[in-house]
């Protein structure tokens, strides 16, 4: 059975200029269970889409079963076999279990428009003990719990046989990041199952659990494939070690932080926590220190600076800016107090992609640039036009939209957004090098060094293992949502191996 | 173990426990509510004035059913005034009247429901093809209909002369108001379409997660078309009904009927977020706001005021389904 | 929820940019067109409608839908809407017709400030419940509608008091003073949205929502501010009305909701919002009242006027909606 039953050549797909996916090409076979691991912006969760349908890629060549395929949306990749299960789950809430299984594909349970119940029960039932679950087809979708709504979405991958001719190909992305120990084992024993009936590629960062169940497992760098290893034949460290991937610019790896943070802390935080999110999260922030937060996606780094930016609500804990305890209704709370948020998704949240490059700096802190209760438009512009000579920003007018902007120069305007501001004590940078090419990526390091040598607190939540060594006088690293690992300002700088066994 | 809080996310909350575990609330509300009025005011709770509310409430529910729909699936109707006239015009038109020499019977009202589907289609395709959202299209169509209305009523608004069909909007068989079974039938309909069909299943869908629907290739402008179409029908029909009791085609024969419809189905459970509800729900919602406007003119309340009421229940019925779901970062237009 | 793509991925960047460049400037250019063709088309039929006296006719018609809309402009760029305008307008009128034969011009300050009132709780509600504006003002449109029939069942003629309002009534140089009023009530605010930070949050509001919240913008401060807006210019609409008639009324601008909402949709602001302004608005208005006052000086049937409203407010938010953002249209 070593005929490849899925074949991938030379795809490759950009966003905003930004290479996600970098000529990636490898085959599955028939009943093979392929582990696909890498670091945030691998590469990895791009690469499921573009088998799922759900985006398409710009070049390269994709062969179902001997067939050459054009994956244009969902529903041609499931006709051709290959069905996704997502990480945010694609369940419709409202509806019963049997009804999202079979969602599309009723067939006889639904005969002229009319719908027999007990045999779309008695359908979806069947799907269901395929893998062993024990969930009623009539039981509304929205009370499930986590681990059983995933079922249910596993369910209707596998529902995909009854109707194509070959055995599918099931996608998993992160299908354990968010349960315990015993949803874990469920997971992992289903997906043993599922490779009696079908072939299963699954992106997961918990390496323990990818040689467990899997058969190969490819290693994605930048966008690319660099390895592939047979289970037996490799250990949880040499899969860190390829993780990393080839050498940053050694330059900014190994030269330590300029500046030394004062004694003085601008911020501390006390036993924060916020159901399903984090929890019991302490630290303290010092006057030009930079604390680096080093995590995969979704371990509650995110949902961290929001909450200390007033943007999310924490259930218990303190925040104290300054010495004084403070309680943030909104983010303006925190604006006055002087701490300012670059969030990660730069296009949604970071930039108002409609308005000016103006408009987008002064947006913030246009209290500061009055006349009266009118804004002085006249000292706006000067302001505006310092700020674009200060951090280089490549713009045609200070009035260009910021969307037709590249990445890297969008990222400078919400920067400037918040350095404008005479009060500003505490910059929040949540992934802030995401997407940026590596020139850019250099003239922001230098300009967070330059940053908290000024005095700046930073709290940096950063996309890779670098960064936060590079960039961190002291680096916490949490995981699924706790603090897991502390390296201080005053010991050594931790290796990456040290910083990623503690992320995973 | 701690799952991410995305955005919206289904699984970073437990499913909410709001009134999707209370349905029968609203039915709760219509109990005491009738029992209210039946201690405040003598006369209330008598079989006459049963048949008053029944007899009351059917236009409503009819009009309820069709809406139900369209807000399962997340959108509004606003035109259900408009496609009333326009209906009720071609019904007395149609009919034995004063005006024209036609005579078709129980096949005017037929024509009317045509009529009713064919405005409800244009809105459905306007908003599926040009995607301008359904309460101004359908705001849009209540103008237009009003004014086909005006163009067919003229100077003169056709009187019905039929007897038959003034018999079924008038007068009663073994007390009960011909208009209640009619209604019932049509609740009845709906209930089965809504249970019991794929048009039924995947408004439901469309309302709870259209987003999920569309990425897996679902058809899910047919079904909204769809949607408007049949609520444009029972809106016709609502207006061939009502012309059919008054005895006349007229431009306002629907007045303040949108407003009303979309009380009941809010106070009767059925969200207007979409995904949640029914039409047996909506059903009771119109009962429950029949038995109001009827206990309200015992208790001497002023009809005008009916309207501000409807509004206020209208606001509570979105803060109790809304409440729960707020979050700092949650827009809302 | 699945992540379906936000922007249209399957359109490189480069078009994208060219695309909306385009659609900005057919944006601006497009209302102006719009009414000077249909202008010229109303005027080649009938001359007459150029004259003097049917220009005046056409400004005094256009003051209260002018000054509904004006309001409107604010909230619909922030991407909402205010079903409940008209309602409290026609309750202002009654309100107003009460109190001028016993306070004077007081009144009018006090049926103001009410108005005023009145819509900043509406969008408190709005805010502070998350319920969508649309429901909010639907709901107040019942309250204050029936609470205006209540008050007043029929016209209320006034009486003694008259005269505080009866400027209105007349013109100054030729143009009727509602105009003027409207007119000077229009550019106050477009002033205001251009100097004052009010104006860039409302936009950055309504272009997005999330990135103003987290750019430190007072969003429900903003909302609650634009909603005291509609309410003031609600009652400023119904006092233009009064002046007009003589008498207040609780249906008295009823049907002057659509046409409003569509003059600000006509003259190029987006229903999503972000995009548009208070020009438009004025161009938008005077097209709808061409619409209108055109009719009936041609001799159309009056029965066509509610079938082109319709129409042509439909056309126009089909054409300034942007889809670049609406992935999902209920």
């Amino acid at each position: 059975m070593n005929e490849p039953v899925l074949r991938i050549e030379g795809l490759s797909k950009s966003f905003a200029g930004v290479r996600a996916l970098d000529d990636v090409s490898f085959d599955v076979r028939a009943r093979e269970v392929i582990g696909l691991i890498g670091e945030n912006g691998a590469g990895k969760s791009t690469l499921l889409k573009v088998l799922a349908g759900v985006l398409r890629a710009d070049r390269g060549r994709i062969v179902v079963h001997g067939l050459p395929v054009s994956l244009a949306n969902v529903a041609a990749a499931t006709a051709s076999g290959i069905s996704m299960v997502f990480q945010e789950q694609a369940l419709v809430p409202n509806v019963t279990v049997a009804e999202n299984i079979l969602l599309g594909h009723e067939g006889p349970a639904a005969r002229a428009g009319f719908y027999d119940w007990r045999k779309l029960y008695a359908r979806a039932a069947t799907q269901l003990d395929k893998l062993g679950a024990r969930i009623s087809p009539s039981a509304l979708t929205a009370t499930l719990s986590f681990g059983e709504r995933q079922l249910v979405e596993i369910a209707r991958a596998v529902a995909m046989e009854e109707y194509t001719r070959h055995e599918p190909i099931i996608l998993f992305d992160e299908p354990t990041s968010m349960l315990d120990a015993k949803g874990v084992d469920t997971v992992l024993g289903l997906i043993e199952r599922l490779r009696r009936r079908a072939s299963v590629v699954f992106v997961s960062h918990r390496l323990d659990e990818v040689l467990r169940v899997s058969d190969r497992i490819c290693v994605m760098v930048d966008g690319g494939f660099v390895a592939t290893r047979e289970r037996d034949k490799c250990t949880i460290v040499d899969l860190e070690r390829l993780m990393l991937g080839r050498e940053l610019d050694s330059e900014n790896e190994h030269r330590a932080p300029v500046s030394k943070p004062s004694a003085k802390v601008v911020l501390s935080v006390r036993a924060l926590a916020r159901r399903n999110s984090y929890q019991d999260i302490s630290f303290e922030l010092h006057a030009g220190e930079v604390l680096g937060i080093a995590e995969l996606a979704g371990s509650g780094g995110e949902s961290l600076c929001r909450t200390l930016f007033g943007a999310e609500r924490a259930d218990t804990g303190e925040i104290v800016v300054e010495g004084q305890q403070v309680r943030l209704r909104e983010p303006a709370d925190a604006v006055r107090l002087g701490i300012g948020y670059v969030p990660a998704e730069r296009r949604l949240e970071g930039i108002i992609g409609g308005l000016g490059v103006r408009e987008n700096m002064t947006l913030v802190h246009l209290d500061e640039l009055l006349q009266g209760p009118f804004i002085d438009l006249a000292r706006e512009r000067e302001v505006v036009k310092s700020w674009i000579k200060r951090l280089h920003i490549k713009t045609p007018t200070a009035d260009t939209q910021a969307h037709d902007l590249s990445g890297g120069n969008q990222q400078k305007v919400v920067l400037a957004k918040w350095l404008i501001g005479e009060k500003l004590k505490i910059l929040i940078l949540d992934h802030p090098l995401r997407g940026l090419d590596v020139s850019v990526k250099a003239t922001m390091f230098a300009l967070i060094r330059e940053l908290a040598r000024a005095g700046l607190g930073i709290l940096l939540v950063a996309d890779t293992v670098e960064e936060v060594i590079a960039l961190g006088h002291s680096v916490i690293v949490m995981k699924d949502g706790i603090v897991s690992g502390r390296f201080s300002a005053s010991a050594a700088k931790p290796s990456r191996l040290q910083v990623l066994e503690r992320m995973v | 173990m701690m799952p991410a809080n995305h955005q919206g996310a289904v699984g970073s909350r437990p499913a909410a426990a709001g009134p999707e575990s209370r349905w029968w609330t609203p039915l709760l509300a219509l109990i005491v509510l009738c029992i209210c009025f039946s201690l405040a005011a003598p006369g209330f709770a008598t079989v006459e004035n049963l048949w008053t509310i029944a007899d009351r409430s059917a236009i409503p529910l009819i009009l309820a059913v069709g809406t139900t729909f369209i807000i399962l699936q997340g959108s509004i109707d606003l035109s259900i005034e408009g496609v009333m006239a326009a209906g009720s015009l071609t019904f007395a038109l149609c009919v034995l009247n004063s005006r024209t020499g036609l005579d078709f019977g129980i096949f005017g009202v037929m024509l009317a429901t045509f009529v009713g589907a064919g405005l409800g289609l244009l809105s459905g395709i306007v908003i599926t093809f040009l995607r301008v959202p359904s309460f101004m299209v359908t705001l849009g169509v209540w103008s237009a209909s009003t004014g086909i209305a005006m163009l067919l009523s003229g100077d003169q608004p056709p009187l019905i002369k039929d007897p038959m069909l003034r018999a079924l909007g008038l007068e009663r068989s073994l007390g009960v108001p011909n208009l209640f079974p009619v209604a019932l039938t049509v609740v009845l309909l709906g209930f089965v379409l809504q249970c019991f069909t794929r048009f039924g299943r995947y408004s439901m869908v469309i309302g709870g997660g259209e987003d999920v629907a569309r990425l897996l290739g679902l058809p899910v402008d047919r079904y909204k078309v769809l949607a408007f179409a049949f609520a444009g029908l029972l809106s016709g029909l609502g207006g061939a009904l009502e012309s059919a009791r008054i005895g006349l085609g007229h431009v306002d024969v629907g007045a303040g009927q949108m407003f009303a419809t979309i009380t009941a189905v809010v106070i009767g459970g059925t969200s207007l977020g979409g995904g949640r509800g029914g039409v047996v729900q909506s059903a009771v919602g119109a009962l429950t706001l029949a038995v109001l406007s009827d206990g309200m003119v015992f208790v001497g309340v002023s009809p005008y005021a009916q309207k501000a009421v409807q509004g206020t229940l209208i606001l509570f019925a979105a803060l109790i389904a809304t409440w729960p779901l707020r979050g700092r970062l949650r827009i809302v237009k | 929820m699945a992540p379906a793509p936000q922007i249209d991925e399957t359109i490189p960047p480069e078009d994208r940019e060219v695309r909306s460049q385009s659609g900005r400037a057919a944006r601006r250019c497009a209302p102006f067109a719009v009414l000077v063709c249909l202008l010229s088309a109303v005027a080649a039929i009938e001359p007459s409608f150029l004259s003097p006296y049917a220009l005046n006719v056409l400004a005094d018609e256009s003051a209260p839908i002018l000054i509904l809309a004006t309001a409107q402009t604010v909230v619909i760029l922030m991407g909402g809407i205010d079903l409940s305008m008209a309602a409290i307008a026609s309750l202002a009128s009654v309100l107003i017709a009460l109190a001028l034969p016993a306070i004077g011009s007081g009144g009018i300050v006090g049926v103001l400030m009410f108005t005023t009132s009145i819509g900043a709780v509406q969008g408190f509600i709005h805010t502070r419940a998350q319920i969508p504006s649309f429901i909010v003002t639907l709901a107040g449109l019942g309250v204050w509608s029936g609470l205006a029939l209540t008050i007043a069942r029929t016209t209320m003629p006034v009486g003694a008091g008259y005269s505080v309002v009866g400027w209105l009534a007349r013109s100054s140089m030729g143009i009727p003073n509602s105009f003027n009023t409207a007119l000077a009530a229009l550019i106050v605010l477009a002033v205001a949205l251009r100097l004052l930070p009010f104006g860039r949050h409302v936009y950055a509001v309504g272009m997005a929502e999330r990135a103003a919240l987290l750019s430190g913008v007072r969003v429900g401060r903003t909302k609650v501010l634009g909603f005291a807006l509609t309410g003031l210019f609600s009652g400023l609409a119904g006092l233009a009305m009064l002046a007009r008639t003589s008498s207040g009324s609780p249906t008295i601008a009823d049907s002057l909701l659509l046409p409003s909402i569509a003059a600000v949709m006509i003259g190029g602001t987006a229903i999503n919002g972000g995009i548009g302004g208070l020009g438009g608005t004025l161009i938008g208005t005077l097209t709808i009242t061409v619409l209108r006052v055109g009719f009936a000086t041609m001799g159309v049937d009056p029965a066509y006027e509610p079938i082109a409203y319709g129409v042509v407010a439909v056309a126009a938010v089909a054409l300034t909606i942007d889809r670049s953002m609406a992935q999902i249209v209920k």
